[in-house]
């Protein structure tokens, strides 16, 4: 009962702590009140979550039944999940710092459908975790029946492990890694109270006589904070790739891909070989710097791009050159990501040219508009050159190959991206031909995958045609075949 | 598994571009010019009518108003020419939908592909005798197709043919799992 309530208030916490943080600054500050009221008030608040916490939990049931995973949840609006194995797509045990004294895991499941189809299991015991996984994703496949919650499962042959991050390739992966903008983001509007803070500090210092030095030549002052702001930046990045990627395995188990990670919350994710849609290797700007990169691997129901790095795609982080086709083969043995890569017309960098200068343009007209400075517009004569480059960039970015069944598409601006995916997976195919196009017999491909919609610009009509009836072909052909043997030209392991 | 490779003739291939296509219903351009009109006259006159305050003159708010009025009447031309372009075509193994103006798409979606399919009217798409079709696909809004502007028995007609072909995919294939067809 004990481990109940400590459960349930740390549950409660976690939901909860923005609003008692919040709630207990504003009584503290608005109020002036004394800190017994404080204290009661948090303590009222903090009975009121054990008990709806208590509720919650007495009320949260789950049971697997057959293939069929029901669950039943809600506080004041009850509600009934049942979700068939078949269906789910990926599944990852979760373990939080606060979790690991008890024993218990987090379990959450993806079904297609998008984000909001995914549902959660908050606090169960790792045995049960492991038993319902196994049971979930062995349940697509025809196997035999082992219902047995505590049951160990029959002895898999034997996990291989496919790839071991190391502290080395751990750091550059966070130095690559683009989340230095997102953290620079965050930090952006922290930034004017605390230069506002230190110019005030700045004033006592005057008769200092290193800040003279920095008064008297400010370009140096600039330089040396951007610099510092830099490494405070690729700090924390590396903190965050060793705190969410460390010790990353990666592990063949049969048909499944099992990877663990995590340093304080341990992570554990799953990817079945046969729902794989596509792979992206992926090199951020200064990954190429570092010669690093990524790869992912996508499932149906795409998450957007730039979700990559928020724990829900099964991502493979710290890769050098050599590892990274090495280990997209593991997956599907005949991909190659290593080739030359056909060029898309000039043309495009014409067309990205000029949608750059026009949002450009956009830009500087807006700043001269609201700033009221019309020596802004001399920025148009930056804007042209500018936007010609950015379009060169991304047009040597953009590239396109096949090899046999595989599809190559790469793009990117200064970092490279570059996705892999059997042609007989496309969804749906799409020739696109703007006015422009058709004037120089030119087309875009469209192939939507389930995993999400890939393109290839600006190549030659003739090209895209024969690309689109080849993928058609190849989606098409052995749908028509199947009487009964639904086979996939798709090497899977 | 070993991975079959065998080279694909490519002049042989079923071409795309040759495939026979049918225009939409003809009631399907005036809809489209209604239902463009209903969104710009109302915008023109919030525009021309608008209390902008004492020192716009009428003049200038009238001109406004007829600015709108002749962007709106642009795009339901527009949408005229497009509504009589568009078309779909129904092969053995797929269903071709092209549409689109000054960006031409052309959009393929194979059978098997296909996840379910539905009928949709709107109130104003009933009052011209008009139905939508879309077909779901396993990856998401992006690759669902959208058929609007058959006559009502055309898309019954091809939706019953699409869920019969749908039925047999389904019964051929052994595990009644929910994997999507791959």
């Amino acid at each position: 009962m004990v481990f109940l309530f400590v459960r349930g208030v740390v549950r409660f916490a976690r939901e909860n702590i923005p609003v008692l943080v919040g709630a207990g600054a504003g009584v503290a500050v608005i109020e002036r009140i004394g800190l017994t009221e404080v204290i009661m008030a948090v303590s009222a608040l903090l009975l009121l979550g054990v008990l709806l916490s208590v509720v919650y939990y007495r009320r949260f049931r789950f049971r697997l039944d057959g293939d069929v995973l029901l669950v039943q949840k809600g506080l004041l609006e009850r509600t009934e999940l049942k979700v068939s194995a078949g269906r789910v797509q990926h599944i990852s045990l979760e373990q939080p710092v606060y979790m690991r004294p008890f024993g218990v895991v987090r379990f959450s499941a993806d079904t297609p459908g998008g984000v909001t189809a995914e549902f959660e299991l908050p606090g169960i015991r790792r045995s049960q975790a492991e038993s319902l996984r196994q049971a979930l994703s062995t349940r697509a496949t025809p196997a035999p029946a082992d219902d047995g919650m505590d049951a160990a499962g029959e002895a898999p042959p034997a996990p291989e492990t496919l790839f071991r991050i190391g502290p080395r390739g751990l750091t550059l992966h966070g130095l690559a890694s683009n989340s230095i903008y997102v953290i620079a983001a965050f930090l952006a509007p922290v930034l004017q109270p605390l230069e506002r803070l230190g110019r005030r500090h700045l004033q006592d210092l005057d008769e200092v006589a290193w800040v003279q030095v920095f008064v008297e030549a400010p370009w140096l002052a600039g330089g040396l904070f951007l610099l510092a702001l830099v490494v405070v930046l690729m700090g924390i990045a590396v903190v965050v790739a060793w705190l969410r990627f460390f010790g990353f395995t990666l592990v063949r188990d049969g048909e499944r891909f099992v990877q663990y990670s995590g340093l304080f919350n341990r992570q554990e994710q799953v990817l079945s070989a046969r729902k794989l849609q596509s792979i992206e290797w992926v090199q951020t700007a200064l990954g190429r710097v570092l010669r690093r990169g990524y790869l992912v691997c996508r499932q149906y129901g795409g998450l957007p791009r730039a979700a990559d790095h928020a724990g829900h795609s099964f991502l493979i982080p710290g890769l050098s050159l050599v590892e990274g086709p090495e280990l997209a083969r593991a997956f599907w043995p005949a991909l190659d990501l290593r080739g030359t890569y056909h060029r898309v017309h000039p043309y495009y960098r014409r067309a990205v040219a000029l949608r750059f200068a026009v949002v450009l343009l956009g830009l500087v007209g807006a700043i001269a508009a609201i700033t009221a400075q019309p020596w802004w517009l001399l920025a148009v004569g930056v804007v042209l050159p500018l936007a010609w480059g950015l379009g060169h960039l991304r047009w040597l970015a953009v590239g396109w190959r096949t090899d046999g069944d595989y599809a190559f598409v790469r793009t990117g601006l200064i970092g490279r991206r570059t996705a892999a995916f059997p042609r007989g997976n496309a969804q749906t195919v799409q020739v696109q031909q703007s006015w422009f196009q058709k004037r120089r017999g030119l087309a875009t491909l469209r192939v939507n995958l389930a995993s999400g919609p890939e393109r290839i610009p600006w190549i030659p009509l003739d090209q895209a045609l024969a690309l689109a009836n080849d993928t058609l072909f190849r989606v098409e052909a052995p749908a028509a075949a199947a009487a009964g043997k639904r086979e996939h030209p798709l090497g899977s392991a | 598994m070993t991975l079959r490779n065998e080279s694909v003739p490519i002049d042989e291939l079923p071409a795309l571009e040759e495939a026979s296509l049918t225009p939409v219903s003809r009631r399907f351009a005036p809809y489209r010019v209604f239902s463009t009109l209903a969104f710009w006259v109302p915008l023109a006159l919030i525009v021309g009518l608008a209390p902008l305050g004492a020192d716009v003159s009428m003049l200038l708010r009238a001109a406004l108003g007829v600015l709108v009025l002749a962007a709106g009447v642009g795009s339901a031309t527009l949408a005229w020419v497009e509504a009589r372009r568009r078309a779909f075509g129904l092969r053995q193994e797929d269903l071709i939908h092209v549409s689109g103006l000054l960006v031409r798409r052309t959009t393929v979606l194979p059978v098997c592909r296909i996840q379910h399919v539905e009928t949709a009217t709107g109130p104003l798409e009933r009052a011209f005798g008009l139905m939508r079709l879309t077909c779901f696909t396993a990856g998401g809004s992006s690759a669902d197709l959208v058929l609007a502007g058959l006559r009502p028995q055309t898309a019954e007609q091809v939706r019953q043919y699409l869920l019969q072909r749908v039925r047999e995919r389904d019964a051929s294939a052994p595990p009644p799992e929910a994997d999507a067809p791959s």
